[in-house]
């Protein structure tokens, strides 16, 4: 049974975790763009918290994922400052800020990070009608 | 002596039948018991193989799609799979059904296309899509190319050299 569990459930567990990261982390992203800001923001608070449980337990977790973290906080820093709430927006942008120096980005400074947002926004939506935020 | 070649070999294949019997056993119960890993890991696998079929304009796009559609369609109606979960698989579904769609369409049957395409407005519209127009929604699902590694990054990962890894 040690066997069956090295080979196929660890490769498997290790794989879903992974898989879940990106899925979910797609569907905060898509639902920034798209959808209301009710629905947006909860798709990216899933989204921050399946990474960060993921940072502690998937064997697979690496730099793209606290790259896709970081941007998880940006993307909600925008969206609760377009909802009036400056505090929350503030403390996103310093996670955002934090995790993107450590990944080694020279200019961590907020209108950096708002400017490389704004060219997602535009890039995602590239082929569609929406307006980004 | 062909007795005992015949009992050897009678227990050498029970021993591997039973092991093989009893792995399998166990990776099912572990699969009923992880309903959220599995589905997660089956939901990788086939996600990239049928949208990458899809932008490829592959023949074996739809049924890649259609293997894709049960997954999450298994996922949004699963009662072990919370709620949020569910809404990231509602969205997958949605944009395959929309995919399924175009493939449709460019088959030349429009009714079919019509009711994937208003079952994936239906899904769009249930995770908080705010515009679920027929032109909207193909627009987001419309054939990308498959960007070259290395190529020049189009995202803000690239824009900040930090660009993921391709593969």
């Amino acid at each position: 049974m040690c066997l069956i569990h090295y080979k196929f459930i660890n490769k498997q567990k290790a794989l879903g975790m992974l898989s879940e990261e990106s899925v979910v982390d797609d569907y905060a992203k898509k639902q920034f763009v798209y959808a209301d800001s009710q629905n947006a923001r909860e798709a990216l608070n899933f989204a921050v918290k399946v990474h960060r449980e993921m940072q502690g337990r998937s064997p697979l977790w690496g730099w793209p994922e606290k790259l896709d973290l970081a941007w998880c906080y940006a993307e909600l820093s925008v969206l609760e400052e377009s909802e009036g709430n400056a505090k929350l927006a503030g403390d996103y942008m310093s996670q955002a800020q934090q995790l993107l120096r450590e990944l080694g980005l020279k200019d961590s400074s907020e209108s950096h990070i708002r400017q490389l947002l704004a060219q997602r926004a535009v890039s995602s939506n590239q082929t569609s009608s929406v307006e980004p935020r | 002596m062909k007795t005992l070649i015949l009992r050897t070999v009678a227990v050498i294949g029970g021993l591997f039948i039973g092991g093989v019997a009893g792995g399998y056993a166990y990776i099912q119960r572990y699969d009923r018991n992880h309903p959220l890993e599995h589905a997660f890991a089956m939901t990788g696998i086939v996600s990239a193989v049928s949208e990458n079929e899809y932008d490829k304009d592959s023949s074996d796009a739809k049924g890649a799609l259609l293997t894709s559609l049960n997954i999450y369609s298994s996922a949004v109606t699963s009662s072990r799979i919370d709620q949020s979960a569910k809404n990231a698989f509602r969205m997958k579904r949605g944009l395959t059904e929309a995919r399924l769609s175009v493939i449709e369409n460019e088959a030349g049957n429009v009714s079919q296309a019509k009711a994937y395409l208003t079952r994936a407005q239906g899904d769009l519209r249930a995770v908080g899509w705010v515009d679920t127009s027929d032109a909207n929604i193909l627009q987001v699902v419309k054939r990308m190319p498959p960007a070259p590694c290395g190529s020049t990054p189009q995202n803000a990962a690239g824009a900040t050299g930090l660009q993921k890894p391709c593969g």
